[in-house]
């Protein structure tokens, strides 16, 4: 998103103020109806944009903002409070008139889903480019305040489900979820060339680090930190990563494997964490064992839940997969946040992605797997005793 | 004699007659002092110290010619189209006409005039010299303070109390300090203020939050000292960096806010917070390149 100017800041009043009798009186709003026909006029205007563009009513409001209009409707009712227009400094339309919440929300979703420009999502809804930067930049900040408990670290009991769930599947007793880290590619102005934000494969970047349950939910995310940083100082300068070395989180009761051993919670990543005994990663080199490619399987089908949960986010919110043209780096976290939040009011309200949206190819693709050989020796204890765990259920299963 | 075998061999080689050469006589035949001699032209041209002026009326001819649409002269043009682009030693060209003719008092006055415009030609360079040694200057400062300066808004849903911060980053090739920053944008907040409500309780932490900072950025060489060693880690990662941290780094700390911690405390070395430095640096880089166009387009 294109940093918002200070000079657009400034609110537009209606240049008929002074003839209208009463200042003070409310500028005519979107009426009830029209708060309605917003999506009709927008799908009349645009349902020829594209070949793929659904004929079905609710699919092509899906096609649009991702969402389906119930869960729409909800996410409305969280901003209404902030974005709701009151003259004289309520955002009007084209026609003279306030904006809706409602319209503002889908302009907003709108940006973030397409990552087009503004200028190309304004005149999709009839409105200007610097409406689309003030409703979009609203929308955020409302989000990040009234949507934040749609990001929580799970309590003990959506915990238990979460790690009953993934041993279930996975086998994988204590195991409480996967991480992953992704790549926003922008490009910087000239004079901030800073090669503090320029990562592995010579993109300007920031990080997105994510961790995430069974139904492909964030329950953690770390946003901001450049992409020049290697992934095993990301999740250092991480607050999950403090909280989890002083034992203030995967904190809870403590299993016992099928040969005795204990078996702490953990989290999943791939070879670019350190090992640790709260963080397994997968063994490496030549020469592994039944066991440590047993447990290689499984670990790699549970970190495919946090690249698949980067995939969806990706394709869904494309502001994110675009490179994204000079944004503000301080603003930049909370469109990221954002998206994140959106993600999970989609799997909150049950609603199911189109299948065309999510990526097709990598998150993170052109980017090589970094490799951190750190290892500590209580992750190595807790890596072996899952392996010999899993090598005895399979024993079991078929002896 | 050996070294008048070498002369010999020069004069023979350029066309000269290599004995009873009267170098008196040779120079004051010479023609218009040319910088690349012709071993052939010289004795041709026939200009003689007083026919300086038919050259200086082809030259400002041609010079008029260029400027303006001039039918009559341009035929003078093409036939010397070279000499009419450029000045092949004008001032040395005007010290020798004066020099032969008003004598000594003209030629005492030579090395006088040539001296400074000696300077004025070099004072392109001269000029622009200052503005080099503190370009080079730049990197073996920041070699003192050594690390690049990031400032980055960091949102971490798991630490508290708020998700948002801002941290500085200092990074030196593997090593890399991370810590708060304790100032905040007062736009920012102001502008979220009026669009979501915040907690009064917030305010007076920021306010808390910056007396603290002034407080620490005044002992800011302690603090980068002691910084967070948790991030200061050799990563046995086979991804490395190698970018060099002497570059430098955005810095979105609005100026004025820095400059009164600069002066106070001038014993902290200010190339520690590189912000500061390198803003010193632009201006007065931007200082030296304004002065030599300057003296460029004096000259």
């Amino acid at each position: 998103m294109a940093p918002q100017k200070k000079s657009k800041k400034t609110k537009r009043k209606p240049k008929d103020a002074s003839k209208s009798n009463a200042s003070s009186e409310p500028k005519p709003s979107e009426s009830k109806a029209s708060e309605v026909d917003w999506w009709y006029a927008f799908w009349r205007k645009n349902s020829d944009s594209g070949a793929a563009i659904p004929s079905d009513e609710d699919e092509a409001f899906k096609y649009f903002f991702r969402v389906s209009k119930k869960t729409f409707d909800y996410i409305c009712s969280l901003v209404r409070e902030d974005l709701v227009s009151r003259p004289p400094s309520g955002l009007i339309n084209i026609e003279g008139r306030l904006l809706s919440v409602e319209k503002q929300v889908a302009i907003a979703m709108r940006r973030l889903a397409s990552g087009e420009s503004q200028v190309s999502v304004g005149a999709a809804f009839g409105v200007g480019q610097s409406t689309v930067s003030q409703v979009t930049w609203r929308f955020i900040e409302s989000m990040e305040e009234r949507a934040r408990h749609h990001l929580n670290w799970p309590d003990s009991d959506r915990m238990e489900q979460i790690k009953t769930n993934l041993e279930t599947t996975f086998r994988l007793p204590n195991c409480c979820g996967a991480i992953d880290a992704t790549h926003i590619i922008m490009t910087l102005p000239a004079v901030e060339s800073s090669d503090d934000w320029c990562d592995q494969e010579s993109n300007y970047s920031m990080f997105l680090q994510v961790i995430v349950d069974h139904e492909l939910r964030f329950l953690d995310i770390v946003t901001g930190w450049p992409g020049s940083m290697t992934i095993s100082r990301l999740i250092k300068c991480s607050g999950f990563y403090k909280l989890c070395e002083s034992g203030e989180r995967l904190n809870g009761s403590v299993k016992l494997s099928s040969e005795g051993a204990e078996i702490r919670e953990f989290i999943i990543g791939d070879t670019a964490y350190p090992l640790l005994s709260w963080l397994m990663t997968p063994f490496e080199g030549k020469g592994l064992s039944v066991s440590m490619t047993n447990f290689n399987e499984k670990h790699k089908a549970v970190r495919f839940l946090a690249g698949r949960a980067l995939s969806q986010l990706k394709g869904s919110w494309r502001i994110l997969h675009k490179v994204m043209w000079r944004p503000d780096k301080h603003k930049l976290p909370s469109i990221i946040l954002v998206c994140c939040l959106l993600h999970n009011i989609i799997i909150d309200n049950g609603d199911e992605l189109r299948a065309d949206v999510i990526l097709s190819d990598h998150h993170d693709a052109g980017y090589k797997e970094q490799s951190c050989q750190q290892m500590d020796s209580a992750g190595q204890t807790m890596r072996e005793n899952l392996s010999k765990h899993l090598q005895s259920l399979e024993v079991h299963h078929f002896g | 004699m050996p070294g008048s075998n070498w002369l010999e061999r020069l004069r023979r080689s350029k066309g000269l007659p290599t004995s009873d050469l009267d170098l008196d006589a040779f120079i004051s035949s010479l023609p218009n002092p040319n910088p690349n001699p012709d071993p052939v032209q010289p004795p041709a041209p026939p200009a003689k110290p007083g026919c300086g002026n038919p050259q200086v009326f082809d030259l400002m001819s041609s010079v008029l010619s260029e400027l303006f649409v001039m039918n009559a002269p341009a035929a003078t043009v093409a036939e010397k189209p070279k000499s009419s682009r450029k000045q092949r030693n004008p001032k040395l060209c005007s010290r020798l006409d004066s020099a032969s003719a008003s004598g000594a008092r003209a030629v005492a006055r030579a090395p006088a005039t040539s001296p400074s415009s000696a300077e004025n030609s070099l004072a392109g360079v001269k000029k622009g010299r200052p503005a080099k040694p503190r370009r080079k200057r730049g990197p073996a400062s920041s070699d003192f303070g050594a690390y690049s300066r990031t400032e980055v808004t960091v949102i971490d849903t798991s630490s508290s109390p708020g998700w948002k911060s801002e941290k500085i980053i200092f990074s030196k090739g593997l090593v890399w300090k991370v810590r708060d920053k304790k100032l905040w944008n007062f736009n920012r907040k102001k502008r979220k203020l009026g669009i979501v409500d915040k907690l009064g309780g917030e305010k007076e932490k920021e306010k808390d939050r910056q007396s603290l900072g002034e407080v620490k950025a005044k002992a800011q060489k302690e603090t980068l000292a002691s910084l967070e060693e948790e991030c200061v880690h050799k990563d046995n990662c086979t991804h490395t960096d190698n970018r060099d941290t002497t570059r430098g780094t955005q810095d979105q700390v609005p100026i004025p806010k820095k400059r009164p911690k600069f002066s106070r405390s001038p014993r902290i070395p200010a190339a520690k917070d590189s912000s500061i430095f390198r803003i010193k640096v632009l201006t007065s880089k931007k200082n030296g390149t304004t002065s030599t166009k300057n003296t460029l387009k004096g000259k």
